[in-house]
């Protein structure tokens, strides 16, 4: 009988955040049965100066049984509602986020009824329906209500916060009873089943039952697959700038002459990350198709070089972290676990392709062969139709899609069938009222300081 | 201003589906004030498919703003819980597939696996004991489901045993009421666009011309637009799916109705036994390359629960689907568009999804090129997925007193099941599909039901140790077996639930579209 966790011994390389939370996951999850951990502190820190992520963090905060005003208060944590997204041409801004855009009506979704309130001659921007951008747009700030029928309840947020001190928040949550190291691998030892043994240049070694890698170099994964990746070039660019204090509740994303630039701001600084899209071949952040190899499984920084302020990166580890647990290896054969865990995260990995390529696409000159085929497909069944085509695997929801289209300028052509044939005064009246009472709602929240000041410093 | 919708919509064929696309068209569309017609003709029977569904159905009904009492009392229906599938795996064994989950996950690990290690020391425990729905079922249970949220009680959904033919009815006196014009006749010509091969209108042996913008081939079997018109091929799935013939037969019932549909495995094939309030729905499927058609019926015979109401009426099909649903101007909806046999009564399911996602992607009067090859790509992918599911009750059998079933446990199947099954096998997991009708609840079910027991469990459920495992174990079964027991018999809640006239008539939960849950 099987009584215990088949990995016993686990090795975790890499600097920065991602091998931290992955330590800590390990620990929460699997509580009397973690396997003993050896934390090896190698390669360069990949982490960006700064963080932004969305609001799942806060599920992964529990999971790992982190209290949010703790977390906050000694990360310094600011809050995060979105992202405004500016075009160099004369495209309309937009107001990016995770929560709702209007309201569903007569089980239609919104998206639908905002075509056809376009249609009627209206001019109103969809994100106008949306608490989140009202708030953003005022520099105000308000926590989700949990009672459903409060306008606040549609808030979604999530954090951004310094990357430094996210380290050291979650290096005290860790419980003792790891190892830590800090030393420079100068052989991996490979047999039939994968890495053996790591040597360090201190002359001593470690084998373990099962290695990740998390380091931005593939310190670990090298050794598997041949392929040393070579450090991608994070263009950060940050300015002092005291006067925006505590900064907005959310960041800024301008898309155009084949750039896109990220610029966040967080307790005096301005923070800017410029990635450069080559309209002839859009970027591929993805490193590894294939991150678990035999007995090690690449995570975060090994697995990707995207750009931190494109999708939250800790979302991403977080995501494979489940991954990991939910394909946990129930013998020491890898084989299938393995066969599960990059199937998964492929599916994943592709829809996120979907994402970027469609921001690159609209940052350099809109051709749609520069698409992946499936955000083609998504682009193409959007504009004739209004609707989102099912993918397994999906990172962003159907309403998100639809969105992020919107925010791209790109409108369908029709709305639901069903909301056709009823009255565009009806429409129109529910409208306005609605923009109104988001209008009204978000004037009366707390502008971030005051709240910041009042709910987390007090 | 966007294309106007295709406006002139003529159905061809009545039944189960030409009237559910009647009643859903004219009641969802009644703002759009399309013209819809409906031809059929009383000297041509219907197939009745589908006497048993799955939870979605109430989705359905729910969207047309049919209440459920109504709709009980016009159906003659039962409740259903799950189906029992007996002789499946093994002769002698028998699990009922249920419209629900078992037990309660731990620490986000499926329940199958705790019960994996838990059976490791206790061969004799099963699986089906940790399902409200199965020890409800099993006892002659039903109630609705509760409402509250991580109560044993909400974790199940329900759906109907009906009589087809009343169902058609029912949509037909309603789609009528709201607008649908019916029209008695049979097709003797179909008409074609010159140039687009589009249909352009049908003549009827009375000599009237119908026309229409859009058509909805609903003739069944024969297939008469979308297959003898317009030409599209098959794709034949019989040697995954060998029955190809089935023998039906309504008796009388043997006694109050279970809240469950019976599936018996015999030497090659499968009988079933459907319980609705008037009378039992009874059926033989089997494969004409194993058995004979007189020995199909008199197997049937043998065991039928009452007498028999009508003269036996033999079906013949041929497993699989017709490439594509929607091909120029006409949609094909039900047996026409495709044939999977009722194992797991999906016939009504495939019905109602190809008509709610054709009215998301309704056609309009320009080119309909790009929401048709939509439509058809989600329509087959629920094909396809109902396919590895139905092939996966033939495939995962110990048994070999037949040729039948020495085919079908040795066959080649589609690689997407042998790899499910080989993981399930390995490790016990299941992946977690989002899109889909059977989930893993239904696919944990099927493997375990029919002996498929995985190797490993998750070591997280390792946590407990065995005695602790067996303690909770025990006091969630018997948690469960005290809840169910406390449910109605089924025939009380039916009478209950079924009067018209009683205005303190017990509210029913609401619709979603899952076969686990009352909850969307």
């Amino acid at each position: 009988m099987n009584n215990k966790n088949p990995i016993e011994h686990l090795l975790i390389a890499g600097r920065g955040f991602t091998p931290l939370l992955t330590a800590l996951f390990l620990q929460k999850k699997w509580g009397s049965l973690a396997p003993r951990m050896t934390l090896l502190q190698c390669g360069e820190n990949p982490d960006p100066p700064v963080i932004s992520c969305v609001s799942s963090i806060k599920q992964f905060h529990k999971e790992l049984g982190i209290a949010e005003k703790d977390f906050v208060r000694k990360t310094e944590a600011s809050f995060h509602l979105g992202t405004l997204y500016q075009f160099s041409d004369d495209r309309p801004e937009f107001f990016m986020c995770e929560a709702p855009y209007g309201v569903n009506l007569r089980a239609i979704r919104f998206n639908h009824w905002y075509t056809r309130y376009l249609n009627a001659g209206q001019r109103a921007q969809l994100d106008d329906f949306c608490m989140n951008a009202q708030l953003a747009k005022r520099g105000h700030f308000a926590p989700t209500s949990p009672k459903p029928e409060s306008v606040y309840s549609q808030i979604c947020y999530g954090y951004k916060l310094l990357s430094e001190r996210y380290s050291n928040y979650l290096l005290a949550q860790l419980k003792p009873g790891f190892d830590m190291l800090s030393d420079e691998i100068q052989e991996i030892q490979t047999d039939l089943n994968g890495i053996h043994t790591v040597h360090f240049s201190n002359g001593k070694s470690i084998s373990a039952d099962l290695y990740i890698d998390c380091s931005r170099e593939r310190l670990l994964n090298s050794a598997l697959t041949g392929t040393c990746s070579e450090p991608s070039k994070e263009d950060w660019r940050i300015e002092v700038t005291p006067e925006y204090g505590l900064g907005p509740p959310h960041n800024l994303l301008t898309l155009g002459n084949d750039k896109l630039i990220f610029t966040t701001q967080l307790h005096g600084k301005t923070y800017h990350q410029e990635v450069t899209c080559n309209p002839n071949q859009l970027p591929k952040w993805q490193l590894d198709p294939q991150p678990w190899q035999k007995n090690c499984v690449t995570i975060g920084p090994a697995t990707s070089n995207r750009p931190a302020l494109l999708i939250d990166p800790l979302h991403l580890v977080a995501s494979s972290l489940f991954r990991l647990y939910t394909s946990w290896p129930t013998t020491m054969d890898f084989e299938t676990p393995a066969a599960i865990y990059n199937e998964s995260f492929s599916d994943e990995w592709s829809r996120i392709a979907d994402s970027d390529s469609l921001h690159a696409w609209a940052a350099c000159n809109r051709n749609d062969k520069d698409l992946t085929d499936a955000a083609k497909h998504r682009m193409r069944v959007f504009i004739n139709d209004g609707r989102i085509p099912p993918y397994e695997n999906e990172t962003m929801t159907e309403d998100q899609w639809a969105t992020l289209f919107f925010a791209l300028g790109i409108k369908p052509k029709v709305a639901d069938p069903l909301s056709e044939g009823s009255d565009d005064h009806w429409l129109v009246a529910q409208l306005d009222k609605l923009k109104e009472t988001l209008q009204a709602a978000a004037q009366q929240a707390p502008t971030m300081e005051i709240f910041y000041q009042n709910e987390v410093i007090r | 201003m966007p294309e106007p919708l295709a406006h002139r919509i003529l159905i061809v064929g009545g039944g189960t589906a030409g009237w559910m696309c009647a009643a859903a068209l004219s009641r969802r569309f009644a703002a759009a004030n399309l013209h819809i017609t409906l031809v059929e003709s009383e000297q041509i029977g219907t197939v009745g498919v589908g006497e048993a569904t799955i939870p979605h159905l109430r989705y359905f009904n729910e969207r047309l703003g049919f209440r459920e009492p109504d709709f009980l009392q016009a159906t003659n229906a039962t409740y259903k819980l799950g189906i029992e599938f007996i002789n499946w795996g093994q002769v002698g064994e028998a699990y009922i597939h249920p419209f629900g989950v078992f037990g309660k996950d731990f620490r986000d690990v499926d329940f199958h696996h705790l019960w994996t290690r838990h059976r490791q020391e206790h061969p004799e425990d099963s699986l089906f004991d940790y399902s409200i729905s199965v020890l409800a079922a099993a006892n002659g249970k039903f109630a609705y489901p509760s409402g509250k949220k991580n109560d044993l009680l909400s974790e199940y959904s329900y759906a109907f045993h009906i009589d087809a033919s009343r169902y058609a009815t029912f949509l037909r006196r309603h789609a009528e009421s709201w607008g649908v014009k019916r029209v008695e006749g049979k097709i003797t010509q179909v008409h074609q666009h010159t140039d687009t091969g589009d249909i352009t209108k049908l003549t009827l042996d009375n000599g009237t011309a119908l026309e229409a913008e859009f058509f909805i081939d609903c003739s069944g079997f024969q297939s008469l637009l979308l297959s003898k018109t317009l030409n599209t091929d098959f794709i034949d799935w019989s040697h995954w799916l060998p029955c190809d013939r089935a023998i039906a037969v309504p008796t009388s019932s043997d006694g109050p109705p279970p809240p469950y549909t019976k599936s018996i495995a015999h030497s090659a094939g499968w009988q079933w036994r459907i319980p609705l309030q008037h009378r039992t729905g009874n059926g033989h499927v089997y494969s004409s390359n194993y058995m004979s058609d007189d020995e199909a019926l008199a197997i049937l015979r043998k065991d039928l629960p009452g007498e028999e109401l009508a003269e036996p009426r033999q079906l013949k099909f041929t497993a699989g689907r017709r490439r594509h649903t929607w091909v120029k101007n006409c949609l094909a909806v039900g047996l026409s568009s495709g044939f999977l046999e009722p194992l797991e009564s999906t016939s009504i399911y495939l019905i109602q999804a190809a008509i709610m996602k054709w009215m998301e992607f309704f056609p309009r009067t320009g080119d309909n090129q790009v929401r048709r090859d939509e439509f058809n790509q989600q329509m087959n992918m629920e094909y396809e997925r109902i396919k590895d599911f139905l092939i996966l009750h033939y495939h995962a059998t110990r048994r070999a007193d037949s040729p039948f079933w020495n085919y079908c446990r040795t066959m080649d199947v589609p690689e997407s099941l042998r790899i499910s099954m080989d993981m399930f096998r390995k490790v016990g997991y299941l992946k977690p599909y989002k899109h889909g009708l059977f989930m893993v609840p239904s696919w944990v079910a099927v493997l375990i039901g029919q002996g498929i027991i995985p190797n490993s469990w998750h070591p997280a459920v390792n946590e407990w140790d065995a005695d602790a495992l067996r303690i909770n174990m025990e006091k969630l079964k018997q948690q469960m077996k005290a809840a169910a027991s406390q449910l109605p018999d089924h025939l009380t809640a039916l009478q209950r639930h079924c009067t018209t006239t009683n205005s303190n008539v017990e509210p029913w939960p609401k619709a979603a579209m899952s076969l686990y849950s009352v909850f969307s």
